[in-house]
């Protein structure tokens, strides 16, 4: 056969040019590099502003502070991957924060409570898998409800009260330090660190993006979708826990109403960081760069003495122009 | 009726996008009640064209006059108000809305309270579907139609607004060939009452006894307009392509002979899907599944994959009973399934290129601990991009990006890639163009050349004859024919194809009427 199939690319003569601006030209299409430049303009800018920002103290209060919103949100990138959200993330944190109150106060080792805390934790997120997976429920509802249901279940189980007196070797998973850092801190680094990797490099997370951009054809490519989605949300229930056990300890109690607000931010830095709700997009690195985003911007605002009612108009600008950016990347 | 006045004139239009010029000084006329075709490849720059005509882009330069008036509109509101009507590509229609709403969706607000009287809407919308010979109960919700009745409730739509010219844009792409028929008896009658059509497709056997001239794009410049009595569609595919198809098809080797069956299905029922359906695959051999829409043939190896459940009967694949439980499995069994719906089920558009083409064994490309070894992914995938000419920028390229000709040379190079015994291919060409039509053609010769078996779903007709060395044919889930290749006819085919004649009735006999 003499003929040449020949044919163009659609983007054409223009990416073979300039390796420089190709190069500038991918970074600005990264959502990671341009929170990264966000994060460091904000802290040049602080710096200027008040001598405290950059003290010890604050930055140990800022990391402290991104911990919680900053454990989940890396399990939630990966549920948002697979096309699904999990609304019931605050609900699962106090529940696991319930559960080793509970087993402590009855004396069961830390060990052992840190675990039941977490199996109930992780329970959930395979119950909300389950439904949404198999019985194919949506997942905004599902998780809404089962979000309502574990609340519910902590008033019945503690009355409505605090489970306080916690033992001092429990606490220290919290409370205790490490070249001047808590604990907490620690986790949520190995975590993201972790997390960030495996959902980079790993053949099994990775699949989850195979099922959020396509449900159909990972599943004519021999994909057990349902296993992945449940996978991710046992992962974000499970992290839920860590992050509930985490606060439970550097309270020293139990409380059946922490977490309540937690959902949103997680959310938020999770958009922020690039995963959108279609499925199919987003990066632990970007979810935490949010995070991240979100606290210091809330903690810039108290240290220039912007009036705490305005933090929640500055979270939302920040997530409408997250959504700006997608759509202008996408022209 | 071809001579009428210029309606539209559209002179030396070019329109540049980031890397490409996608038109360049395209100029074209259209006559009042003509049926104006335009063809070109995939990327030649059609669509493009449709969408300045629409308003949607602008031009760069150049000048479109309607009814010697310069027009410029800024969206396809303006465009229709001035007299131009589209037709998109895809359905975009209101599935849960009634047919009497969908077609007067554009006019439901011309009342001055806003509130619908539900009667006179449906009295009206009976009205007016009868004008167009539409014979159907205009309270019936759209998604309940079928793709082509839906196809023709969008024009209608469009119609109903007054254009004096409706533009197509490859409408035909989702319709068997009853649908296809039945829209062409339709514009054909618009026409007759007096609107001017400019119909977009790289279909060329479509046009003859339909249009009446036709305009050649290539590489976003016009190569030529002719009217249709002086071409044959070798003439056309010659100046599209821009070089002569010599052998678009291809054909087997003449030493080359066909091996043993090795794979074999007995007595299959599916309840509501298909029945008692017996066929076997032999080694080497291009096996053609031919059917009308619904006549099971796709839900028949969805089924043979355990995509969908199976009542009685067996599989038996290389002597041995053969159930599969899901994609896995078949995947396992070396079995390769092309779906036939590229976007919906066969690709993922947010992914890069070389994570498309692993995805069916992405398990192999890990190293011991789990972690898919990019330099493994890399070389597989250079491999692959240069085995079937995949054109992109760079390999990591979001498949979104994409011709529809390369996205499915990556579905087909991803399936090619598990290195399958028996592949199965469900319209394997569609709306693909004509060059990318004759190296899919190519790879599977040579696939089947090196002795697997290859089963080709299509509703394509010539496709079916010249590639297949047998063809069964399907209707209504039931087997109604089979042909050795140098029996079959187009008309044979499609006798049984409808169902008006059987070997299962006894009115014909196997091979041949």
């Amino acid at each position: 056969m003499e003929s040449e199939v020949r044919e163009r690319p659609l983007v054409g003569p223009s990416i073979k040019k300039e390796g420089k601006a190709k190069l500038l030209k991918s970074l600005l299409q990264s959502r990671e590099f341009i929170l990264a430049v966000a994060l460091l303009i904000i802290i040049i800018v602080m710096k200027f502003v008040s001598p405290f920002f950059l003290t010890l103290t604050n930055i140990r209060g800022l990391l402290v502070g991104t911990t919680m919103i900053g454990i989940i949100s890396v399990g939630m990138t990966g549920v948002l991957v697979t096309g699904g959200l999990d609304l019931s993330v605050g609900s699962t944190l106090a529940l696991a924060g319930i559960i080793a109150g509970i087993s402590l106060r009855a004396g069961i080792p830390v060990t052992f409570s840190v675990i039941f805390a977490l199996l109930s934790a992780g329970a959930v997120g395979f119950l909300n898998g389950l439904f949404i997976s198999k019985l194919k429920f949506d997942p905004f509802i599902t998780t809404l409800a089962t979000m309502i249901i574990v609340r519910g279940l902590l008033l019945v189980i503690s009355n409505g009260h605090a489970i306080i007196n916690l033992p001092d070797s429990f606490n220290q998973i919290g409370q205790g330090t490490f070249q001047g850092f808590q604990y907490p801190v620690y986790y949520f680094f190995i975590i993201a660190i972790v997390g960030d990797f495996l959902f980079r490099k790993s053949y099994l997370f990775r699949l989850s993006y195979y099922v959020g951009s396509n449900q159909e054809a990972a599943t004519m490519c021999g994909i057990n979708v349902e296993r992945i989605k449940i996978l991710n949300y046992v992962i974000v229930a499970l992290f839920a826990g860590i992050a509930g056990i985490c606060m439970t300890a550097r309270m020293g109690m139990a409380s059946v109403t922490i977490g309540e607000s937690t959902p949103l931010p997680v959310l938020a830095a999770c958009v922020i960081g690039g995963a959108s709700f279609r499925g199919g997009e987003g990066t632990v690195l970007g979810a935490v760069l949010g995070a991240f985003l979100l606290e210091l911007l809330i903690n810039a605002l108290n240290i220039a003495g912007i009036g705490i009612y305005w933090q929640q108009v500055f979270t939302g600008a920040i997530l409408l122009s997250a959504i700006a950016l997608d759509k202008f990347k996408k022209k | 009726m071809a001579n009428g006045k210029i309606l539209l004139k559209v002179s030396n239009i070019t329109k540049s996008f980031p890397g490409v010029k996608a038109l360049d000084k395209v100029s074209l006329e259209l006559r009042e009640g003509e049926i104006h075709a335009i063809i070109g490849e995939n990327g030649a720059g059609k669509s493009t064209l449709v969408n300045i005509l629409a308003g949607v882009f602008r031009a760069d330069s150049g000048q479109i006059l309607l009814n010697d008036r310069e027009v410029n509109f800024h969206n396809s509101a303006e465009a229709i108000a001035g007299g131009i009507g589209v037709i998109p590509q895809e359905i975009n229609d209101f599935p849960h809305l009634t047919i009497a709403e969908n077609i007067f969706i554009n006019k439901l607000n011309e009342r001055k309270i806003g509130f619908l009287n539900k009667k006179e809407l449906l009295k009206q919308a009976s009205l007016r579907l009868r004008v167009f010979g539409i014979e159907i109960n205009p309270a019936t919700q759209v998604r309940n139609l079928s793709i082509g009745l839906r196809q023709m409730l969008q024009i209608v739509r469009v119609i109903l607004l007054g254009p004096s010219i409706l533009i197509l844009d490859e409408p035909t792409t989702s319709l068997d060939i009853d649908e296809t028929d039945s829209l062409f008896n339709f514009l054909k009658n618009l026409n007759v009452k007096g609107v001017s059509l400019l119909y977009i497709t790289h279909r060329l056997s479509e046009l003859f006894g339909f249009v009446h001239k036709v305009t050649i794009l290539r590489d976003g410049m016009i190569v030529d307009t002719r009217n249709i009595e002086n071409v044959s569609e070798e003439n056309l595919a010659t100046l599209m392509v821009g070089r002569r198809i010599k052998d678009l098809y291809g054909t087997k080797n003449l030493s080359f002979k066909i091996g043993e069956k090795y794979f074999e299905v007995k007595n299959l029922t599916s309840k509501g899907l298909f029945k008692n359906v017996s066929f076997y695959l032999r080694h080497g051999e291009i096996l053609g599944f031919f059917g009308l829409i619904g006549a099971g043939r796709t839900e028949l190896f969805k089924a043979i994959l355990g995509l969908y459940p199976l009542d009685s009967g067996k599989i038996l694949y290389q002597g041995k009973m053969l159930r599969i439980k899901g994609a896995k499995d078949a995947i396992m069994n070396s079995i390769g399934y092309l779906p036939e719906d590229r976007k919906k089920e066969g690709l993922f558009l947010k992914m890069g290129v070389d994570e498309n083409l692993i995805a069916p064994q992405a398990k192999n490309f890990t190293n011991k601990i789990g972690l898919l070894a990019s330099s493994k992914i890399g070389g597989f995938a250079k491999q692959m991009q240069k085995s079937f000419n995949i054109i992109t920028p760079t390999l990591k390229q979001n498949l979104l990006h994409l011709s529809g000709g390369n996205q499915q040379k990556v579905l087909l190079s991803m399936w090619v890639g598990i290195k399958p015994d028996i592949l199965i291919v469900d319209e394997p060409t569609k709306g693909v163009d004509i060059g990318t039509k004759q190296m899919i053609y190519r790879k599977l010769r040579e696939l089947n050349e090196g002795g697997i078996g290859i089963v080709v779903i299509s509703s394509d007709l010539p496709e079916i004859i010249q590639l297949c060395d047998r063809i069964i044919i399907m209707h209504e889930g039931e087997i109604t024919g089979e042909f050795l290749k140098k029996e079959a006819t187009e008309e044979k085919i499609m006798a049984y194809a409808t169902g008006l004649v059987s070997i299962k009735k006894g009115e014909g006999q196997k091979h041949g009427i």
